[in-house]
């Protein structure tokens, strides 16, 4: 799981696992924890967002199937970041199996833009040959969570 | 909320067209303060350090770590230094009431707080344990040292910092043994700032008046926009950063002022998030001018390079560790080389932070006593018992047998081995030769040379 700081990482992370929203601080390295839904067994790392610490990004690709890529649907100021961010991470080597999921976090935001519009923005509409899914979300209620590992559990080979 | 989705199959399904707008990104340009307060402003390091003041990073001329016992120290006779019992006593009324948060800067942000203007009657706070953390249901709280115990060493500890450039120079052995004690807590701002050679710099050193410009610069908008987002994320459960809580928002303008002050003086580097908690550390034990210098000390001598982008110093000493664990903990290393646990999975929180979002607070405060004076090897030696007590036993191996399990598991240690007494003694078994820490560095910069050429 990874996305520009503040944009909901740990957040959703330990929603997913604990079903509750819980303070977090900003992410130094990263966190991992196992959840388990329908049956399935994700193992979801999250790791820290800020541009000084995303060489460390690398690290974590390894054997990935899924990329879940968080975004501030509100930070409409960084989206051209979170794009060359998100290029920057599925056009690596290790990553070009992993089927993308994007959170479109805090869509409880007035201003939140939408799937299609982040569809756009991230520059994913062509992308032809990468299975992806924009999934809206709002990290704190919980909301669009887990239709997206739904969506995770129906595209992940096994 | 309207849950709605698209995917590559071009399936849009719910979506809401009246969300179609799109704002230019707003410009800022930064290029024209910056480029004067670079020219106007730097931190000189213009003395040659003295064993203790700083510690270099790996390159330290210190003799390497000695066993003598305590006890030959402790009947050190009172008389053959100075004693000033006066002073003794007025520094005790100084230090006792901690934490502090300084006045000066925060006068005016804090009466314009809406939050706070608004609640004029007094609410009561929540408790808190004597480290200043809201309390929570705990197992098992260390009990606090014998009064007269920390009283003795309270007066040894003034003693010290009183004729403080004695005792580096002819006593530093002394001064060694007594931060592996761990240093009295109502001394331990001062003696932080003393260790890392911060009184120096803010008393004496051309540098006394770096902290008061960069603090009145307006900074980077980008780096101050960083800066604030994670300041109310920096230990929320503690009363100096909580959301609401009896010192307001003074601990969180300390915290901001001094970030800040740091990416004005190095506007390129910037602000790192792995910064944050050091500062809050540290302002949880001085005032926010005295916790800069202390700040910048652990930025430029104890670890240079951790917070500068590509983060390659930490990386560096990733690779150092596993040589390390190599000849320390040879079990735990061949179970991560097997599994493919890079160091980059487990050490650049507890390095980045000096431990202190590891370990209970008690063995932080004990970790820090001795990193700022025996520097970075300190870093090393409590990650390597973390490892080898952790996940170095065959059983242990044998339960933690991935990956995934073995990250998890150095996530959640038992609290047997991050308990202070544990960890300091441990470490006090662990012998890291200067020379060879050097060679391994020198190694380490050397492989990352090449796998980039």
């Amino acid at each position: 799981m990874l996305g520009l700081d503040a944009a909901g990482k740990t957040t959703i992370l330990y929603k997913l696992k604990l079903g509750q929203s819980v303070t977090t601080i900003p992410t130094v390295g990263f966190n991992v924890e196992t959840v388990t839904y329908k049956n399935i067994k994700f193992n979801v790392w999250d790791v820290g967002g800020q541009d000084k610490i995303r060489p460390l990004w690398r690290h974590y690709y390894t054997g990935t199937q899924a990329l879940i890529f968080v975004m501030d649907a509100a930070d409409r100021d960084r989206v051209d970041e979170a794009r060359m961010e998100l290029h920057r991470i599925i056009n690596d080597r290790e990553m070009k199996e992993a089927i993308i999921l994007v959170f479109a976090n805090k869509q409880d935001l007035a201003d939140a833009m939408k799937p299609h519009e982040i569809q756009d923005k991230l520059g994913l509409t062509r992308i032809r040959d990468r299975n992806w899914y924009v999934q809206p979300s709002c990290a704190s209620t919980g909301d669009g969570l887990h239709e997206g590992l739904t969506w995770l559990s129906q595209n992940c080979k096994p | 909320m309207q849950i709605s989705s698209t995917s590559s199959n071009g399936i849009y399904s719910n979506i809401d067209f009246r969300m179609t707008v799109s704002c230019p990104p707003e410009t800022f340009d930064d290029t024209v303060p910056l480029k004067q307060i670079k020219k106007e402003i730097s931190f000189v390091i213009e003395r040659p350090e003295r064993p203790g003041e700083t510690s270099s990073h790996h390159g330290s001329k210190r003799s390497s770590v000695s066993h003598s016992s305590d006890e030959e120290y402790d009947d050190f006779p009172d008389d053959s230094v100075a004693i000033h019992n006066q002073k003794m006593s007025e520094h005790m009324e100084n230090y006792q009431n901690l934490p502090m948060t300084s006045k000066t800067h925060n006068t005016v942000q804090f009466a314009l707080d809406p939050e706070m203007s608004r609640k004029s009657a007094p609410e009561p706070h929540p408790e808190t344990d004597r480290f200043g953390f809201f309390l929570v249901e705990t197992a098992s709280a260390t009990p606090p040292l014998d009064p007269k115990i920390l009283r003795r060493r309270e007066k040894k500890w003034i003693q010290m910092l009183d004729n403080w450039r004695y005792f580096m120079d002819e006593k530093f052995e002394l001064v060694k043994n007594r931060c592996r004690k761990g240093i009295p807590p109502s001394l331990r701002g001062r003696a932080w700032k003393y260790l890392s050679g911060a009184t120096y710099q803010m008393e004496v050193s051309s540098n006394r008046f770096v902290f008061d410009y960069c603090v009145k610069q307006a900074g980077d908008p980008k780096w101050n926009d960083d800066i604030q987002k994670d300041l109310s994320r920096q230990f929320p459960e503690h009363e100096m950063f909580a959301r609401v809580g009896k010192y307001g928002n003074n601990g969180k303008n300390d915290l901001f002022d001094l970030l800040k002050a740091w990416t004005v003086l190095h506007p390129e580097e910037g602000y790192c998030q792995g910064q944050a908690p050091i500062a809050a550390v540290l302002l949880m034990h001085m005032p926010v001018r005295d916790a800069f210098y202390c700040f910048v000390q652990i930025c430029h001598k104890y670890l240079p390079g951790y917070y500068s982008s590509g983060l390659e110093a930490v990386q560096v000493d990733g690779d150092i560790l596993v040589k390390l664990m190599k000849d320390k903990t040879k079990l735990t290393y061949r179970h991560f080389k097997a599994n493919g646990v890079d160091p980059a999975l487990y050490m650049i929180e507890w390095f980045m932070c000096v431990f202190c979002r590891t370990l209970p607070w008690p063995t932080v405060l004990r970790v820090w006593d001795m990193f700022l004076c025996e520097g970075v090897k300190i870093l090393f030696k409590v990650a390597l018992v973390l490892l080898k007590y952790g996940l170095g036993t065959p059983s242990q191996i044998k339960q933690f047998p991935d990956m995934p399990s073995i990250v998890t598991r150095l996530r959640s240690l038992p609290a047997e081995i991050v308990e202070e007494e544990f960890i300091v003694q441990k470490i006090g078994e662990i012998t890291l030769n200067d020379t060879e820490m050097e060679k391994l560095h020198f190694g380490a910069m050397k492989t990352r040379q090449m796998r980039f050429d």
